[in-house]
């Protein structure tokens, strides 16, 4: 029983994780319609922002995740405009070979500056455990889940209720619509990649402490948070976050009591059953692109 | 400027798809307080015109003023800022989205936000059926009521002139005397209308200036009343 609670709790987290990076995959393919393969790396790199903030320069956690995450929206709004605007009008072989290239060149810019070598940035929160009967399980695993259940209101907040987020709603569900109206398409567009990216360093943020980071680590992460957003249905948020948890529960107990080295592998099994029986993902309406 | 200068201008316009060339030198005028109604059969390029003139398909040769004003190689953001707003064929909202939400994004591009929200009461004062499903999804409402929403979100920018592309496509006879209903009141807040329409009969007998087009290029043009009663018209266009 405890082993399976141990696995619950590591799934959860796993869940959380790929929930956060998940959801800015969603958010952005919503409005711009388009896969963005370099997510993962934007990841990535936040992870890397926390360490050089975090343990190279000492400043404090707290702040270090501010601004890892403050950080990573600008370079959101940087990379919308010179990797996603000059494609967005293209077609969707153009965008997927313009993100995996970005995808690529950050890969090993970050090889290059920081080498192969995993880094580590422990926290008090992630070396202090309490004990729940017999299994331990670490402050920074229940940081990770106030993160994301909060950030996930904060956006419902936002989405639903700001003008902004209206707009993104608007062009996710009209584009064409949207041009007549006069939204203004590139500013919701830069923005909502900004948020997009902010989930994902967040996400970097919490969890690198309880891991490690290095330059790999975004491709990993990508295919799990596109496997959610299939799952979930592409655009639709909400499903994303669900199919998120239930992919990171799965591979967990997988991991614990299937196989270990094919961990990975479990979150793609359940995706191929999903998609034979339901094309359009778990939560999905049907999208094309 | 004199009271007989036409609101919107269109010269000699051309416009194409690729190498198909769907205009081939159409010319039309609107005036203020009017609505000016384009009749046509299916593919005479009425689509075209109008979204040429919102600046959605570029015009390849030509002249179009508003107010005087050359908007011939405008974008559509600028052309709705310049008082013109657009009602493409087919569905054009949020369907996800509430009533009110959907007049709020047609009024995006307004930062005046206290006015848009007493000008969305005004606007549900004079259309009640808004009113009434305020928070209903738009994607649940009629053919017929999604239309007036769409027709109530381009009024949100105070448009000079009203660009309307089919509005009575695939409703029942009842809704449709609504929608026309609508348009003659829009006519009467003072917003020109420049319609195209199917319903060549019904259009015509709401209108006050009439442009028949066949195959891209200007046919017949007069008085609603004159085109209505034109023999040609009633044989071709009117089953008559
Ligand atoms: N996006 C497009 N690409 C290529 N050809 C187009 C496109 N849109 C329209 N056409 C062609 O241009 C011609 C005129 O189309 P348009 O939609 O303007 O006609 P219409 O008079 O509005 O017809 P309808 O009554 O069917 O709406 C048609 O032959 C149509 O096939
Ligand atoms: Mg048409």
């Amino acid at each position: 029983m405890d082993i399976f609670i141990l696995h619950l709790i590591n799934g959860i987290t796993l869940g959380a994780m790929y929930a956060l990076v998940a959801t800015g995959l969603s958010v952005v393919f919503g409005v711009l319609r388009m896969v963005n393969f370099a997510h993962g790396d934007l990841f990535m790199l936040s992870g890397y922002l926390l360490v050089f903030l975090y343990v190279e320069k000492g400043v404090p956690y707290g702040l270090a995740v501010v601004f890892t995450v403050a950080g990573m929206v600008l370079v959101g709004f940087l990379f919308e405009r010179i990797v996603i605007r000059p494609v967005v009008h293209r077609t969707w072989r153009i965008q997927l070979i313009a993100t995996l290239a970005a995808s690529i060149v950050l890969t090993n810019l970050a090889i290059l500056i920081w080498g192969t070598t995993p880094r580590q940035a422990p926290t008090i929160l992630s070396q202090n455990v309490f004990r729940v009967a017999s299994v331990n399980i670490s402050y920074q695993r229940i940081l990770l889940l106030v993160v994301a259940v909060v950030s996930f209101l904060l956006l419902t907040w936002f989405v639903q209720k700001t003008r902004t987020g209206k707009a993104m709603r608007a062009i996710s569900q009209n584009r064409e619509a949207s041009v007549v109206y006069g939204l203004d398409i590139h500013g919701i567009s830069s923005i909502t990649f900004g948020i997009g990216s902010g989930f994902a360093a967040l996400a970097a943020s919490i969890i690198t402490p309880l891991y490690s980071v290095e330059p790999t680590v975004g491709a990993m992460v990508m295919m799990k948070a596109l496997a959610a957003v299939i799952l979930g249905g592409l655009g639709h948020v909400r499903g994303t976050i669900y199919a998120a948890v239930l992919l990171g529960i799965t591979e967990a107990l997988f991991a614990g009591y299937v196989s270990y080295p094919f961990r990975d592998a479990a979150a793609f099994i359940v995706l191929i059953f999903v998609l034979l029986l339901r094309p359009q993902g778990i939560f999905g309406r049907k999208v094309s692109i | 400027m004199d009271g007989n200068s036409p609101l919107l201008l269109l010269s000699e316009v051309c416009a194409s798809y690729g190498e198909i060339h769907v205009l081939k030198g159409v010319s039309c005028t609107v005036h203020k307080g009017r609505i000016t109604c384009i009749i046509g059969a299916n593919g005479a390029g009425k689509s075209t015109l109008l979204k040429t003139v919102f600046g959605i398909v570029p015009a390849r040769a030509g002249k179009i003023t508003f107010n005087s004003v050359e908007i011939i190689h405008h974008q559509p953001m600028s052309i709705l800022k310049m008082g013109i707003s657009y009602v493409p064929q087919g569905r054009c909202n949020f369907p996800q989205m509430s009533i009110r939400e959907n007049l709020e994004m047609g009024a995006f591009t307004r930062k005046d936000l206290k006015q848009v929200a007493e000008e969305i009461e005004r606007l549900y004062d004079e259309f009640p059926m808004l009113k009434m499903k305020d928070r209903e999804m738009a994607g649940n409402l009629s053919g017929g009521q999604q239309q007036i929403l769409e027709m109530a979100m381009a009024l949100l920018l105070k448009p000079a002139l009203l660009l309307i592309d089919e509005p009575s496509l695939g409703l029942d006879p009842r809704m449709m005397e609504q929608v026309f209903e609508t348009i003659t009141q829009i006519k009467d807040r003072g917003t020109a209308v420049l319609m195209v329409e199917q319903n060549a009969k019904k259009a015509l007998s709401i209108s006050d200036y009439a442009f028949v087009l066949e195959l891209g290029r200007n046919w017949l043009d007069g008085s609603a009343q004159s085109i209505l009663n034109d023999p040609k018209v009633r044989y071709r266009y009117l089953g008559l």
